[in-house]
């Protein structure tokens, strides 16, 4: 090779090095729960970067306290809608029911955890301790991650859901689909302390920054519950409207903001906490549930469960940017910095 | 140099050809075998019959509250409507119990069952709360109210799944195929609406009324666990000996 050739050689791969971004500082994690893996987002480029098989159903999804893993909730109770032949599908497998550990660095599943029967979403304490809500066991099951070991279940309203922990990391407030309740549950004695009154199948819980106030989804009401936390009692109703259905939601940094997905309203609705005002609501796709912020609270993520897409709103104008394709049903969207 | 590459190409050719794997011949499609179902003998079948009693304090009947959907509550016509989730009758039969043969009758492949079974959704209640199906065979989900329903079965070796129904839908047609003792099954906009399946792959199984009797008819000869199972009480079970065309009385008591 002459050192014309290698001249010529040398230039365009110098430019295209001295092209390339630095990367994204966080990437978006996807629960898939039909295609039971994980989508991974670089928001930069908004495009998924890369599918790791996790496990069946993949459902909630949260990092570890060190932020080196993710934890996903699994299930081997899959999903089989009216029409489908289930005679042609492999029985279900309660085996596969856990909490699958996901290392970050090593891009693969380490291991999966018992997390109880059926579990679908969960919270992580301070020391690293999984609360888990258990549907059939109607209770929230204590999980110590490195262990792997169940070390208690307290009891609920039937068919926990939403599990949320204060932002002081000393209460767990669990919602009961069946019941309308929330189960204020003290982390240290494990005890039940009190159950709250909420509306019609409430399905998640989000706390203001300072914990003086807590936000439950009242998915059939089309409402918010607003409870006070020093008297732990609901004191207002918020209505979202006819037709939606409150699901997941994501606080902003400051408190200011509360952003909330419908499910079949298709749409994400903007409050001000703290007069409890709907801003603004903008639809984003089909049957939003997971919703998460970037770090700089620029982009809002919703994992659109019958489209397989996740859409990345400017939180600026309101405006859809770009829906990026994942797995099959995708569930929950988590955020984390590299 | 020419000769030396001749050489080579029909070594590397001869090569090739030997390693070649013999043809296969092509293996005989067999049919399917039929199945081989089980045909109980009348002449020496016999019954299993009994009654389920509950002793305990007769429970409170709670009105179950449908304030959330007015048309539920219209759908009563102001009339209270009671939790059903354990009813007794005179003598303290036990009703909604499902009783069936729990082991006895393994190794035994039993046709089909024909026709299907109805779940309704009438009043914002499903009836009926408590009923047995063949693994295999046909629900009919149906919404004879005017409010939308819907109906998720909570199985655990049947697969999940939850299907809005808008009043006036068709019904909704599902299959368990495995046995499933038992699925709940609730409606997840009405969260007072429940129903159990019991699913067998066999025909013996009953659903008590008020006075708590339960009668399998046709069953073969043999050594049996029957089991009862209710929504509160939970399961108990009793092995009994059933003669050739023999009759044998089986009764449970709760607590």
């Amino acid at each position: 090779m002459t050192n014309i050739t290698k001249f010529a050689l040398f230039v365009p791969i110098a430019l295209l090095a001295g092209c390339g971004h630095s990367g994204p500082s966080y990437r978006v994690y996807i629960s898939n729960e039909s295609s039971g893996d994980l989508t991974i987002i670089d928001p930069v480029r908004m495009e998924a970067t890369g599918t790791v098989p996790i496990g069946k159903r993949a459902r909630g999804i949260h990092p570890s306290v060190d932020g080196k893993l993710i934890y996903i909730a699994l299930s081997g109770s899959p999903l089989a809608p009216p029409g489908v032949d289930e005679s042609t599908l492999p029985p279900p497998d309660k085996s596969a029911d856990g909490i699958g550990v996901y290392d970050i660095a090593q891009n693969k599943l380490l291991r999966k955890i018992p997390g109880g029967s059926d579990p679908e979403q969960f919270a992580v304490g301070r020391d690293g301790t999984l609360y888990i809500s258990n549907e059939d066991a109607a209770g929230v099951s204590f999980v110590d991650p490195v262990k792997g070991e169940v070390l208690h279940t307290i009891a609920t309203g039937e068919e926990p859901e939403g599990v949320t922990v204060t932002p002081d990391g000393k209460l767990i407030y669990a919602t009961s689909e069946d019941a309308g309740t929330v189960t204020v549950i003290d982390i240290a004695t494990a005890k039940a302390l009190k159950t709250i009154k909420v509306g019609r199948r409430p399905r998640n819980v989000t706390f203001l920054p300072d914990g003086s106030r807590a936000f439950v989804s009242n998915e059939n009401d089309g409402t918010l519950s607003v409870i006070d936390t020093s008297t732990q009692e609901a004191i207002h109703t918020i209505s979202l409207g006819e037709g939606q259905k409150p699901m997941g939601q994501a606080m902003s940094r400051d408190g200011s903001r509360l952003y909330v997905t419908t499910g079949r309203g298709k749409q994400v609705f903007i409050l001000e906490p703290s007069t409890e005002k709907i801003l603004a609501s903008f639809e984003v796709g089909q049957r939003p549930w997971g919703i998460a912020l970037s770090p700089d609270e620029k982009l809002l993520f919703t994992a659109n469960g019958p489209s397989n897409d996740v859409s990345i709103v400017d939180v600026a104008t309101h405006a859809v940017i770009k829906k990026v394709k994942a797995g099959n049903r995708p569930w929950g969207v988590l955020v984390l910095g590299q | 140099m020419r000769r030396l590459f001749l050489f080579a190409a029909v070594l590397a050719a001869a090569a090739c050809n030997s390693a070649k794997p013999p043809e296969k011949k092509a293996a005989a499609v067999e049919p399917p075998k039929p199945v081989e179902y089980f045909h109980v003998d009348p002449a020496t079948a016999g019954t299993i019959h009994g009654r389920i009693t509950y002793t305990g304090a007769k429970p409170e009947r709670k009105v179950i509250d449908m304030d959330s959907d007015a048309a539920c509550q219209k759908a009563h016509a102001g009339h209270p409507v009671y939790d059903e989730s354990l009813v007794t009758g005179k003598s303290g039969g036990l009703a909604n119990a499902f009783v069936y043969i729990q082991s006895g009758l393994e190794g035994k492949k039993f046709e089909p069952a024909e026709g299907s079974v109805v779940l309704n959704q009438h009043g914002c209640m499903f009836q009926p709360r408590v009923f047995g199906i063949r693994a295999g065979q046909t629900m009919a989900v149906r919404n004879s109210d005017t409010v939308s329903h819907n109906i998720h079965p909570k199985p655990t070796n049947n697969y999940d799944w939850n299907q809005q129904q808008s009043p006036g839908a068709p019904d909704l047609e599902h299959r368990f195929p495995r046995a499933d003792v038992m699925i709940p099954v609730k409606c997840n906009v009405h969260s007072w609406m429940r129903a159990f399946i019991g699913v067998v792959d066999h025909p013996y199984f009953a659903v008590t009324g008020l006075d708590g009797s339960f009668q399998l008819k046709n069953v073969p000869p043999g050594d049996y666990t029957l089991a009862v199972w209710q929504e509160k009480l939970g399961e108990q079970k009793q092995t009994v000996h059933l003669a050739p065309s023999g009759t044998a009385a089986v009764n449970f008591t709760y607590p």
